[in-house]
């Protein structure tokens, strides 16, 4: 044995395994959008008490909070399909499921799992916004719409990015499960790799500081994100004069 | 112009008004004055239905609106007709000062963005702050926001201005900044309900002053009769306690 590691391995292994990168980020940045949009809808039903939705909303998020990732996976990956084949039996409708590719199901299963955690950060932000500033935008005649969208959200999202950038963080990690489903992302790749030659260790170091660097650029972009968004804190638009 | 009739608000069987009613006229100046918890404030925040009054009626021009019937076009109409200034400013955080003034220029007259600035820019000037146009919310003194929300409240040219002890949050030195303001915009004969704690500026600015006390309103008259021959002991052993005061005070 010549050591640890086979370090000529490991960068042979790169290429393939990049190849995963892409479809992990797709799995984020999908479920991450749908996701985003979920949480406003479940956090306005929440915070403006709007019924039945509400009801929803917090079943929904108790549900997904209260039930593993991979459990969901499995339930979207073996579900949707017995949901589609009772349509097609029921209504007549003629969808083929084995052309449906394994990735829908997951970003299926991502998004309603990250909904279900942006609900939470998206109500605990607007409420974080002083009441006097809602109250403000009121007394000028504004509607509960526009004062949503020019005044709280804007402010709500200042206080909540570093919250809402853990969790893109933290779902960029969590498509690691998605192999479950055999959808080809990072592990998944790396999986099929090691099983031709039995390096497993290497090639999961390599799968590892892939996920690293994808996350240290993230770092990054959220701390350049938040700087720009908290440029109102110093004062004085542009320079000072 | 403006009457408030019976007007009544309690909150979950805590009774704040217990049938109040005025008429302020066109171009007035009108003071209300009282102890804390006399109910002035929400007094203040039901005309512009900032708080849903639970019985009575305003009446601002034509529109008359019942406690009972409130539809949400009507609470959008009479929060276009009155402006209002807050005790602790309330300015948008995320917007420059010039940018609150043309807030509502924008969204509720839907003027372009550039006419709403440019007329933010006049009304920036009146209240002196020309040179802290871009300046945000946080980098300005109590005072200048103060000012700041003076003119966003006269930016859609409203029917009344309504304010909510707009110099309580202030620092001493920077009350009489806010003051000056705000004697400016009486002269212009703009309607005004002010809740104030300064009685010296209620007898200088004011038309009427209404004393309050427990959610119903106990003496009112001109600013003159008022401060020289108060009628109601309540209202004589306020006044009393307040020139006492200012006698520590010199």
């Amino acid at each position: 044995m010549k050591g640890i590691l086979d370090f000529s391995y490991m960068i042979e292994s790169v290429p393939a395994i990049a190849k995963g990168i892409p479809v992990s980020i797709s799995i984020a940045v999908v479920a991450f959008g749908f996701g985003i949009v979920i949480g406003l809808i479940g956090a306005l039903a929440k915070i403006y008490n709007i019924p039945v939705l509400k009801q929803i909303t917090a079943v929904y998020v108790s549900f997904i909070r209260g039930t593993p990732l991979l459990v969901q996976i499995f339930l979207s990956y073996y579900g949707i399909p017995l949901v589609i084949r009772y349509f097609n039996f029921q209504y007549g409708t003629e969808w083929n499921i084995s052309f449906i590719p394994a990735i829908y199901f997951i970003y299926v299963a991502f998004s309603l799992n990250a909904g279900a955690y942006l609900t939470e950060t998206i109500r605990s932000a607007i409420l974080s916004v002083d009441r006097g500033q809602i109250e403000a935008s009121y007394s000028v005649g504004m509607t509960t719409y526009q004062s949503l969208k020019r005044i709280i959200l804007p402010q709500a999202l200042k206080v909540g990015l570093p919250n809402i950038g853990n969790q893109f963080i933290a779902l960029l990690k969590d498509t690691s499960l998605a192999f479950a489903a055999s959808v080809p992302e990072i592990i998944g790749m790396a999986k099929i790799i090691a099983g031709r030659t039995s390096q497993f260790f290497e090639v999961y170091i390599v799968a590892a500081l892939m996920y690293w660097a994808i996350c240290i650029v993230l770092e990054r972009a959220m701390a350049l994100l938040e700087t720009r968004l908290r440029r109102n804190e110093r004062g004085v638009q542009n320079d000072r004069n | 112009m403006i009457e408030i009739n019976n007007l009544h608000k309690h909150f979950k069987g805590n009774y704040v008004l217990k049938g109040v009613g005025f008429e302020v006229g066109k171009g007035e100046t009108v003071a209300i004055i009282g102890p804390s918890g006399s109910g002035k404030s929400t007094l203040l925040r039901c005309i512009n239905l900032l708080e849903t009054p639970s019985d009575g009626e305003i009446k601002l021009d034509e529109l008359t609106i019942h406690a009972h019937h409130i539809t949400k076009e009507m609470l959008l109409k009479v929060r276009r007709s009155t402006g209002m200034v807050f005790q602790n400013y309330n300015l948008f955080a995320n917007k420059t000062a010039i940018e609150n003034i043309a807030e509502a220029l924008i969204t509720v007259k839907k003027k372009t963005r550039s006419d709403a600035m440019a007329e933010a820019e006049v009304l920036l000037n009146k209240v002196g702050l020309q040179n802290r146009a871009k300046h945000y919310p946080s980098g300005l003194s109590g005072g200048e926001q103060q000012r700041v929300a003076i003119a966003r409240a006269l930016a859609l040219n409203p029917k009344v201005i309504l304010f909510d002890e707009p110099t309580s949050a202030l620092d001493p030195e920077l009350v009489q900044e806010v003051l000056q303001v705000i004697r400016k915009v009486a002269k212009e004969h703009v309607t005004m309900i002010i809740v104030t704690h300064e009685l010296e500026f209620a007898r200088d600015v004011a038309d009427k002053v209404i004393f309050m006390d427990d959610g119903r309103i106990i003496e009112q008259n001109s600013a003159v009769e008022f401060f020289k021959n108060p009628k109601e002991e309540r209202t004589k052993k306020f006044l009393e306690k307040f020139t006492q005061q200012s006698m520590y005070y010199i």
